[in-house]
């Protein structure tokens, strides 16, 4: 299942926990491929934060240990691994999916024919539902597979409050915990249908998000208003109440969320950048013909709807910078990670974070401005383009549109002042959303 | 007459009888008694409840009784409330079974009463937060009823909404 | 009775339509109880619960092919109360005996508290459906008591407006006419066409616009025709000033209703109409009567008026002119009178001896001015409110009337005498001399009224200057405190420059009181026993030095005259003194009485002091001797000689005025003078045409000190603008003269050459000038 793991993939918990850490506890294998297996694991780490270098260095120790890790790995992990996402997730995790028949699926038309759903309790006597008691059975009972369920317990009573109330719950979920508003209603075809298919939480849903942007228009309406004239918040270019702009999309608050783009505030945005540096060989390369070193180093971006933003320039890796990337870190360093002893990429920035402004525009450009940057007399800005990623994660990307520096007055006569200065974007790639948990609209 | 009281009779036809303060903590009772009543209460005045048993309407009017001096906020700000936590008095109220947590929120909004139903949904949000999918099945005693294209077609359309 | 199947829409649409009978009134009077309330909640409840849990399933209506399904739940029973309320709406009926007004009211009210009630009953459905649908966007789904409205408005009010709307004003007429009416069924009428006025878009929104378009049109558009109608028939039979008093009343009527039953944005419109239809289109009646209420100084109609038309400020501006125009002719008729007057007398009486311009007396020129200017400052006062329209009114006539007039200006190219003659008023009763009775009703309050008007500020500071010179060096002012105190007000009126000259005077006069005390320690042993030198800073005082004039002092009184020059020159050193033989006087004592008679006091010019103090030494001279130890130029001479002879102190022989010049022409002094009185002024007999050139001198002085203060004020406009446009030039120098004359284009250009000429400034084009530093 694909989608499922590019999911995880795609979050990274400010606490994260690699399972590989803490070896398992089967003892058949030997020392040494545990501790082959120990490294493989590390490469795929690496390989996910993007680092290729480290991974390829991960890759090659598990490799030098035992040149069938990947075997190894793949019998000994990942039954395990599915195990464990199956417990969490349930009977459909990992189950062998036809590509043409979810293509083929209309999830609103799916959505509505849930209309009249009801929620089941597991019955004992449909096979359908073994694998939902199979994983009761795992989870609670512990007992084997041939237990009698003779006593079917009925479905909990609050499967029977309203619909109206269960929206009620499921936007209280929406706003304090956005992922438990996905997995109650992934739970089953009733819940799927409050949760997914209500205009309600879609509604509620636009209503955070676009509320919160910073657009470029009203910024411009703002800046040129008299001063001392009280706002008129129905004169905005994009006006504050959502429902102005509702009939612009199809009168659907699903559809404006799909189609129009926004900066997301709960995660930070990482750009991960290798490049190739021609100059000594790698520290544990023994061939003589491989002169050039691979070097990666990420950029981060989080956004404030109060209209700044954080920007960083790093080498250290995701889990190291995420805790300390917020305007509250008055430091204005990250160092707070502690550099990591073993990784051969040379450190090349002074982990600086740098505050700057944004503002988005209503078709989804979005600008950066960094007055105090790494460079006294330049004003720096950055241009992107949002833009979803495999066509599934909307509004996941920014990509690079421009990236260019404005010069400062440094003196009175100073004649260079607003000078431009273009930089190149062939190194660049595109910056991806990651949610963060801890991260809240203003910490 | 002095302080004329509000009776408020339960489906089994039990009667209880509160102050008109604690009555129109129930948004339905207070509009009830003022239209029935434009001249203000002058009398005992009855009120029939043919949806809620006397066990729970005990429960509710506790409750009533409990926050019959509490002000709460108009819905100025839909947001912030839907955040707030529940306060610690509430908490303890609510700590009952499902079968009861249903009742008095059904009950709650069928009275009206905003401020308790506001208060149950956060505990069954409570219940549900940090949970996953198997896990929520396994509270709610519910089955997985998706075929496993249903669930991935699903999953991809809207799972991508919980980044914000 | 127990509830209906929670899914059956149409056993619960039965169960609750009895109920809503009872909430709509239906029933006639019959209340509803606690319990029919409850169950009709709770059915309402029980259904749309059922909705809420179960989706649409156990439904008859087909709808399910519409793509936002979840909107159904509500929309059911929603339909079914809309087109219940349709009917219901439909099936109300009027009762034979009631107008259609009176049923629209009673059928509005009650259906009013139904909706309240029937809002709440259906709570459970605003609650959830309803808002949720306008939170989507919809902006057909309402709210239950909105709803009603709603239907009221389609089903009862939209076929029937015109009918209701000319049933409100045919009563609302009725009681313009005085008759009883049932007002609260105007009020509610009119009420419910604002509860009507629903906002769409915003609910909350409130909107005027069934009432503004159903009924504000109408009413105002009848209550013009109304009073259109009532006030040109009022004015057939009555007079204006009964008009007005009916307007009043009316206009407060108005007031009144628009403050009980109609809204607030009516009142203002509703005004506009009234004072258009009762002011506005009877202003010119009301301005033909105000003349006749200014001539029989009615104040209290005329406040009337003005309070009337003050409701529309631009019917004030006739008025203002009428009374500016009127206080002009009145003021000119004044004046003509009192020219008249003053011909007549004199012409009756003793024969004309000085022009008939001046024939006037000055006191009742000024007080005819005073008169006309209190009278109808009373008038702005008490019937205008002091409306600053009223005062630029007064203010602009007396600056009219004051200025040029008959006496003032008798051809129209004559300069202004009103400065002249009000100088000569002030002198009057600021002289010691005056009699108490004739200043009696002189003020300086009255000085400065006309001051203010005056034009020609200059003129007057030259002519009251003039005055108060000789007030001054006479020694005959009334009070000292007095002078100063007008010359204090001159100058608040004015400026400070203004009264600057005048100041100087008054420092002049106490430094020369110190001056004589000096004096007079060092002449005690003297023929001379009072000695009262004044020192006059030359260009502050209206004085010439004459040559003419220049005499020879007798030996015998040089010494006080070397004495001041000596302590003078002392102080102030560099100073240079001349003496003005031509004013002062002395007094002196001739013994030339009979024995045991006192001796004669005379006063004499300091030219006839030196004739008289010669004959001490000798009784008699040939004229060509007197002349040379007296001095002055021969004119002079024989015109100090004369009131000798005329009087009788001198004899002259040859007898004979025309022998009064020769040469050996003999004067003799007379030993014993006859005379009965004691004291004899020789000054007033002596002729000379020196009043004539006074008055010559006084306008020379006034043209020349303009001319100064043109090129002063040109010179300064130049150096700070370097180039200037002819008209410019010309338009910046005319205001800043104002506060003391109107200067003529004429003189402003001749000016311009003059300092072209000095090289001040140039031309650099046909309309240009530039500066020269």
């Amino acid at each position: 299942m694909s989608g499922g793991t590019s999911i995880l993939g795609s979050h990274i918990s400010s606490s994260t926990d690699h399972a590989s850490t803490s070896t398992d506890n089967d003892s058949t294998i030997s020392e040494n491929d545990h501790e082959a297996i120990a490294f493989f694991e590390k490469a795929i780490e690496k390989e996910s934060h993007g680092s290729m270098s480290d991974a390829v260095e991960y890759y090659r120790k598990a490799f030098r240990l035992n040149d069938r890790v990947d075997v190894l790995y793949r019998q000994m992990k990942v039954p395990h691994a599915a195990n464990k996402l199956k417990q969490e997730g349930g009977k459909n995790t990992l189950k062998k999916l036809d590509e043409d028949v979810i293509r083929k699926i209309n999830v609103d038309d799916l959505l509505e024919s849930f209309r009249n759903e009801e929620a089941h309790a597991p019955d004992p006597n449909n096979p359908e539902h073994h694998d939902d008691l199979l994983t009761i059975k795992f989870a609670n009972l512990g007992v084997d597979n041939e237990e009698k369920f003779a006593d079917v317990k009925p479905v909990s009573p609050l499967t029977h409050l309203p619909n109206d109330i269960w929206i009620h719950i499921l936007e209280v979920l929406l706003i304090s915990s956005p992922e438990s508003w996905f997995k109650f209603s992934i739970t089953c075809k009733k819940h799927a249908y409050l949760g997914f298919g209500s205009s309600d939480i879609w509604r509620q849903l636009a209503y955070l998000v676009y509320a919160n942007q910073v657009y470029e228009e009203n910024k411009l309406f703002l800046d040129n208003m008299p001063l001392g004239q009280n706002i008129d918040y129905d004169a905005l270019p994009i006006p504050r109440d959502q429902l102005k702009i509702l009939p612009q999309f199809k009168d659907s608050w699903k559809y404006m969320l799909n189609h129009r783009p926004f900066v997301k505030f709960l995660g930070c945005y990482i750009s991960v950048v290798n490049y190739y540096s021609e100059g000594g060989k790698a520290e544990f390369s023994n061939s003589m013909a491989n002169p050039v070193r691979t070097i990666t180093y990420y950029r981060y971006i989080r956004f404030y709807p109060d209209g700044t933003c954080v920007k960083v320039l790093s080498s250290l890796e995701p889990n190291r910078v995420i805790p300390h990337l917020s305007k509250e870190n008055s430091s204005g360093n990250i160092s707070g990670a502690v550099a990591d002893p073993s990784s051969q990429a040379p450190v090349k920035e002074d982990h600086r974070m740098y505050r700057g402004t944004w503002t988005v525009s209503s078709n989804g450009e979005v600008s950066i401005e960094i007055k105090n940057g790494s460079v006294p007399y330049y004003n720096f800005h950055y241009n992107f383009q949002i833009k979803s990623l495999g066509g599934v994660f909307k509004h996941n990307k920014l990509a690079w549109s421009r990236s260019y520096a404005i010069r400062k007055k440094t003196s009175e006569d100073d004649d260079r002042e607003g000078e431009e200065t273009e930089f190149s974007l062939r190194n660049e790639k595109p910056f991806k959303f990651s949610r963060v948990r801890s991260y809240k609209l203003d910490n | 007459m002095s302080n004329p009281k509000v009776i408020v009779i339960s489906s089994d036809d039990e009667k209880f009888p509160v102050d008109p303060k604690v009555a129109e903590k129930s948004l339905l009772m207070k509009n009830m008694i003022n239209d029935l009543n434009p001249d203000g209460l002058q009398e005992d005045f009855e009120i029939p409840t043919p949806n809620v048993r006397a066990n729970v309407l005990a429960k509710v009017l506790e409750w009533c009784e409990h926050h019959k001096n509490t002000i709460f906020p108009d819905d100025d700000d839909e947001d912030a409330k839907k955040s707030a936590p529940v306060e610690e008095w509430d908490k303890n109220f609510l700590k009952v079974d499902q079968e009861m947590l249903y009742e008095i929120m059904l009950a709650a909004n069928y009275l009206n009463i905003r401020p308790l139903l506001d208060a149950g949904c956060k505990m069954v949000a409570e219940m549900i937060k940090g949970k996953s999918p198997e896990e929520l099945r396994r509270i709610f005693n519910i089955v997985n009823d998706f075929s496993p294209e249903e669930e991935a077609a699903i999953r991809r359309e809207n799972e991508w909404a919980e980044d914000r | 009775m127990s509830f209906p199947s929670a899914s059956d829409l149409n056993a619960t649409w039965s169960y609750i339509q009895p109920g809503l009978e009872f909430i709509l009134g239906a029933q006639g009077d019959q209340g509803v109880t606690s319990k029919m309330y409850m169950n009709c909640y709770t059915a309402v409840y029980n259904y749309c619960v059922n909705k809420s849990r179960h989706g649409a399933t156990a439904t008859s209506i087909a709808a399910s092919s519409e793509n936002n399904s979840y909107a159904l739940a509500g929309a059911e029973i929603y339909n079914k109360l809309d087109e219940y309320l349709i009917q219901f709406i439909r099936g109300l009926s009027k009762e034979a005996n009631e107008s259609f007004l009176e049923f629209y009211v009673r059928k509005w009210t009650r259906f009013t508290i139904g909706a309240g009630y029937m809002n709440n009953v259906f709570d459970y459905m605003n609650r959830y459906w309803v808002q949720k649908e306008r939170s989507d966007g919809r902006r057909d789904v309402y709210d239950v008591n909105t709803l009603s409205l709603l239907k009221w408005k389609s089903e009862m009010f939209n076929g029937n407006a015109d009918t209701l709307v000319s049933e409100v004003l045919t009563l609302i007429q009725k009681q313009r006419d005085n008759e009883i009416v049932d007002t609260s069924l105007v009020s509610t009428a009119i009420k419910s066409l604002v509860f009507l006025g629903i906002d769409t878009q915003d609910l909350k929104k409130p909107n005027l616009v069934v009432y503004i378009n159903y009924f504000e049109h109408k009413f105002l558009e009848k209550t013009g025709e109304y009073y259109s109608r009532e006030s040109a028939q009022y004015l057939q039979d009555h007079n204006v000033v009964d008009y007005m008093k009916k307007c009043e009343s009316r206009l407060a009527e108005e007031i009144s209703r628009s403050n009980n039953y109609l809204e607030e944005h009516t009142k203002k419109h509703l005004l506009d109409v009234l004072h258009v239809v009762l002011i506005e289109e009877h202003a010119p009646e009301m301005y033909a009567q105000f003349l006749t209420l200014l001539e029989q100084n009615e104040t209290e109609h005329i406040q009337r008026m003005y309070k009337l038309l003050y409701r529309l400020p631009r019917t004030l501006d006739p008025l203002a002119d009428t009374l500016e125009q009127y206080i002009k002719d009145q003021a000119a008729k004044a004046l003509e009178k009192i020219k008249a007057a003053s011909e007549t007398a004199q012409s009756d009486g003793k024969p004309v001896k000085r022009a008939a311009s001046g024939a006037v007396d000055p006191k009742t020129y000024i007080n005819t001015l005073i008169s006309v200017y209190n009278q109808y400052n009373d008038v702005v006062v008490q019937a205008f409110s002091k409306d600053t329209r009223f005062i630029k009114a007064l203010d602009n006539a007396c600056r009219h009337f004051m200025n040029k007039n008959c006496i003032a200006t008798p051809t129209p190219k004559s300069s202004c005498k009103t400065p002249e003659l009000l100088a000569k008023y002030a002198d009057a009763f600021l002289r010691g001399t005056s009699k108490e009775s004739d200043t009696v009703d002189m003020s300086p309050d009255n000085l400065m009224v006309v001051f203010k008007f005056l034009n020609d500020k200059d003129a007057f500071e030259e002519y009251y200057r003039r005055s108060l010179a000789k007030r001054l060096i006479n020694g005959n002012s009334k009070s000292d405190e007095e002078e100063e105190s007008i010359l204090q007000r001159l100058q608040e009126e004015n400026s400070i420059e203004y009264t600057s000259k005048m100041t100087k005077m008054f420092s002049d006069m106490k430094a020369s009181e110190d001056l004589k005390s000096s004096v007079k320690e060092h002449i005690s042993e003297s023929v001379v026993k009072d000695f009262n030198p004044l020192t006059l800073a030359q260009s502050m005082w209206p004085f010439n030095h004459l040559a003419d004039y220049e005499l020879k002092v007798a030996p015998e009184l040089q010494d006080p005259f070397d004495k001041v020059v000596e302590i003078y020159g002392a102080k102030h050193n560099g100073r240079q003194l001349k003496w003005l033989w031509n004013h002062g006087r002395a007094e002196l004592k001739a013994n030339l009485a009979r024995k045991g008679k006192p001796p004669f006091l005379f006063t004499v010019s300091n030219v006839q002091l030196m004739i008289l103090v010669a004959f001490n030494k000798k009784n008699t001279y040939t004229f060509k001797e007197l002349h040379s130890v007296v001095g002055t130029a021969k004119h002079i001479f024989e015109a100090h000689l004369l009131p000798f002879t005329k009087y009788k102190l001198i004899d002259q022989s040859p007898v004979g005025a025309e022998f009064a010049g020769n040469d050996d022409t003999t004067f003799t002094l007379v030993d014993e003078y006859k005379s009965k009185k004691l004291r004899v002024n020789f000054i007033s007999a002596i002729k000379t045409n020196e009043t004539k050139t006074e008055e010559d001198e006084a306008s020379k002085e006034i043209d020349e000190t303009r001319r100064n203060y043109l090129s002063a004020c040109i010179v300064r406009i130049m150096k700070s603008r370097k180039t200037v446009k002819h008209n410019e030039l010309i338009n910046e120098v005319l205001p800043q003269t104002l506060s003391r004359f109107q200067a003529k284009i004429i003189d402003i250009k001749r000016v311009i050459d003059q300092l072209i000429e000095k090289q001040y400034i140039q031309r650099i084009d046909n309309n240009t000038y530039e500066y020269l530093s």
